[in-house]
C-alpha cells in the first residue's frame, strides 16, 4: 500500500471546512475569552475556598478542550491508518500541538489552585498522575515528529501513539471514582444531575469559558494544520 | 488573589507563546514562498 494516496472529494471538502474553522472560530474564541474573564471577575466568591476557586473556570475549561482535541487526534489517527490520506496526519498533528499546549495549561493551573487549598503544589494521586502520563505521551508524540520530520513512518507511528494516548482520557475522567483521591469528584457532569453541583451564578461563567476554549482550541488546531500542510508542500517530504 | 492572577497569567503566557510561534512560522513560510 502506498504511503500517501490521492485525496478524495469528501476529504477535500472536510479540509476546506476545517480551514474555515480556523478563520472563524479563533476570533470568536478570543472574544468569548474576554467575555468569560469579565464574567469570572464578577462571579461570586466560593464560601469555603475563597478567591482561588476562580481558577476552577480556567482549569476545567482547559481540561475539557484538551480531551476533546486528543479525541480528535485519535479519530484522525484511525482515519489516517485506514485511508492513508495525508490530510488526516496533518490534522492529527495540528490537534495534538494545540491539545498539548492546553494540557500544559491544565498542569500549570492545577498546582497553582492546589497550593492554597491542599497546602501543596503536587501530590502523586491518581488523577494528577494519569494526567501527567497523558502529557508525557504527547511530549513523546512531538519528540518523534521533531526527530524524524513528517515522513510516512512518523505519520503511522504518531497515529498509533495518538490512539493509544487517548485511552488514558477516560482513565483520567474516572480516576476520582475508581481510586481514593485528593482531587474532588465531578461537580458539573454528575450522573443524572447536570450542573447540579454548582451555584447557578457560577454556571454561566463556566459555560462561556468552556465555549471560548472550545472555539480557540479548534480554531488554533485548524491554523496549525494549515501551517503543517504548507510545510509539507514546501519540503515535499511524505514517503 | 495572587494565585488567581498567577494561574490566569500563566495560561496567557502559554497561549501567547503558542500564538507567537504560529505567527513566526506563518511569516517564515510566506518568505519561503509556501
Amino acid at each position: 500500500m502506498p504511503a500517501s494516496r490521492s485525496e478524495n472529494p469528501l476529504t477535500e471538502k472536510l479540509e476546506t471546512i476545517w480551514y474555515w474553522c480556523g478563520k472563524l472560530l479563533t476570533p470568536i474564541g478570543a472574544a468569548l475569552l474576554l467575555a468569560g474573564l469579565w464574567l469570572v471577575a464578577g462571579a461570586p466568591i466560593e464560601a469555603l475556598q475563597g478567591p482561588p476557586q476562580k481558577i476552577f473556570y480556567l482549569h476545567v475549561s482547559l481540561a475539557w478542550i484538551s480531551f476533546v482535541l486528543f479525541g480528535g487526534v485519535a479519530l484522525s489517527g484511525i482515519v489516517y491508518l485506514v485511508t492513508r490520506q495525508r490530510f488526516w496526519d496533518q490534522a492529527g498533528h495540528g490537534l495534538a500541538s494545540t491539545g498539548f499546549v492546553f494540557l500544559s495549561g491544565v498542569l500549570v493551573t492545577g498546582p497553582i489552585w492546589a497550593r492554597p487549598i491542599w497546602g501543596t503544589w503536587w501530590v502523586w494521586e491518581p488523577r494528577l498522575t494519569t494526567t501527567f502520563i497523558l502529557w508525557l505521551l504527547f511530549a513523546a508524540y512531538h519528540l518523534i515528529r521533531l526527530a524524524r520530520g513528517n515522513d510516512g513512518w512518523t505519520a503511522r507511528a504518531c497515529a498509533v501513539l495518538g490512539i493509544f494516548a487517548f485511552a488514558d482520557v477516560p482513565v483520567i475522567h474516572l480516576s476520582v471514582l475508581w481510586w481514593r483521591s485528593m482531587h474532588p469528584f465531578p461537580v458539573v457532569m454528575r450522573k443524572g444531575d447536570v450542573g447540579g453541583g454548582l451555584d447557578p451564578a457560577m454556571v454561566t461563567p463556566l459555560l462561556v469559558m468552556v465555549a471560548a476554549m472550545t472555539c480557540l482550541g479548534l480554531g488554533l488546531s485548524a491554523i496549525r494544520t494549515r501551517l503543517r500542510k504548507r510545510e509539507d508542500t514546501l519540503l515535499g517530504v511524505f514517503e | 488573589m495572587n494565585y488567581v492572577f498567577g494561574a490566569y497569567g500563566a495560561f496567557f503566557l502559554l497561549l501567547g507563546t503558542y500564538v507567537t510561534v504560529l505567527i513566526v512560522r506563518h511569516r517564515r513560510l510566506r518568505k519561503q514562498g509556501a
